[in-house]
């Protein structure tokens, strides 16, 4: 749910990042914090384990300036993907007002990706949202690795909705400024003027 | 169409009015109205206090994963959330159902002072959001923002300009 503060002059948004764990949800938000223009960013708050996986959430505010006299912002989260951290996940998800969905790509994860995007389908359900009203994108990630699905398997294993689909290497950025850039302005147009 | 929270320039003011007097009343390091999705609405901070969004984002979240909590727990809601800090305290309060307030504070303040007059904040914030809460809003621009806000994004994710510039 975007929150358009009139008085003050801002409107922000909220995207999270989704997938199962070890996906490069992340590697994705720590490729954006490294390579975007200082000026824009905010502090890159993680919530993690010793071992680095996430336990909450991973959370990156973009400011964007003044659009139109409105400030505007985005503000990134991270879902943590393993299986027993779903009551974390609902809590993330509240009010989003966008999603990058980011699937492993490797053939050996097709079955954690697929519960995965049915895991976010049953908690966007769950909390009144459908993701026909939200933004979303796919990153297909690890697309450097070889034992992987092609793009249009995974397409058609996992975009039920023909969302934006992108070919990423979160470790290297490909890809992942083209998917965030596209899915907001997914919910730019979705909130509307 | 995705949801929106709207804020209005009555709710506004007067929020800023009720936190301006607990201020000074209480003199905080920092007063915030959070939304419980964590976006930072309002907020007053001593010069150098830390990130207001990066506290905005996890006091919503910490206070969420203490709701859920005390559901599962309990199966009935906390309605107040406080932490005792060697040099701070936080409490975090609902003020509405989509709205929180979020008091830092140093210890030699006096806790039951800072609980009474926060409450009596929260009554009269409550009652200034709810009473003239305005869900549609009226429109927030000429027609174009949706357009300019694109062009924006363009401009904040250009690949080159974005590589080069933000290296660590």
């Amino acid at each position: 749910m975007a929150l358009i503060n009139l008085a003050a002059g801002e409107i922000n948004y909220k995207i999270v990042y989704y997938g199962c764990g070890l996906g490069g949800k992340t590697t994705s938000v720590q490729y954006i914090y490294k390579k975007i223009n200082p000026e824009v960013r905010g502090k890159l708050v993680s919530i993690a384990t010793e071992e680095e996986r996430t336990l909450y959430f991973d959370f990156l505010p973009l400011t964007l300036g003044k659009v139109r006299g409105l400030n505007t912002r985005f503000h990134l989260y991270t879902v943590p993907g393993q299986r027993q951290y779903n009551a974390s996940r609902k809590l993330v998800i509240q009010g989003v007002d966008g999603i990058v969905f980011v699937v492993d790509s490797q053939i050996n994860r097709l079955d954690d990706n697929v519960e995965s995007y049915l895991n976010m389908w049953e908690n966007l359900e769950g909390q009144g949202d459908s993701p026909l009203d939200l933004g979303l994108v796919l990153q297909y990630n690890k697309r450097d690795l070889t034992d992987k699905f092609p793009a249009s398997d995974l397409d058609e294993l996992l975009n039920q909705t023909n969302a934006p689909a992108f070919e990423t290497c979160a470790l290297t950025g490909e890809g992942v400024f083209e998917a965030l850039r596209n899915v907001s302005k997914q919910v730019i147009a979705r909130v509307g003027d | 169409m995705s949801q929106k929270q709207t804020v209005n320039e009555y709710q506004f003011k007067m929020a800023q009015h009720i936190l301006q007097q607990l201020r000074e009343a209480i003199s905080p390091d920092y007063l915030g109205l959070v939304s419980t999705n964590g976006h930072s609405i309002l907020s007053l901070a001593s010069p150098g206090f830390v990130d207001t969004d990066a506290v905005a984002s996890l006091a919503a979240s910490s206070y969420a994963a203490t709701r859920q909590l005390a559901r599962l727990l309990t199966d009935s809601d906390f309605t107040m959330m406080f932490n005792e800090g060697k040099r701070l305290n936080v409490h975090i309060a609902q003020v509405s159902d989509n709205v929180l307030l979020v008091v830092c504070f140093r210890r030699v303040a006096s806790i039951g002072k800072v609980r009474v007059l926060t409450n009596r904040a929260i009554g009269a914030l409550s009652d200034a959001i709810t009473r003239y809460d305005d869900k549609q809003g009226p429109r927030r621009s000429d027609g174009r923002y949706t357009e300019s806000a694109g062009a924006a994004v363009d401009r904040m994710l250009h690949a080159e300009g974005a590589s080069e510039d933000g290296t660590d």
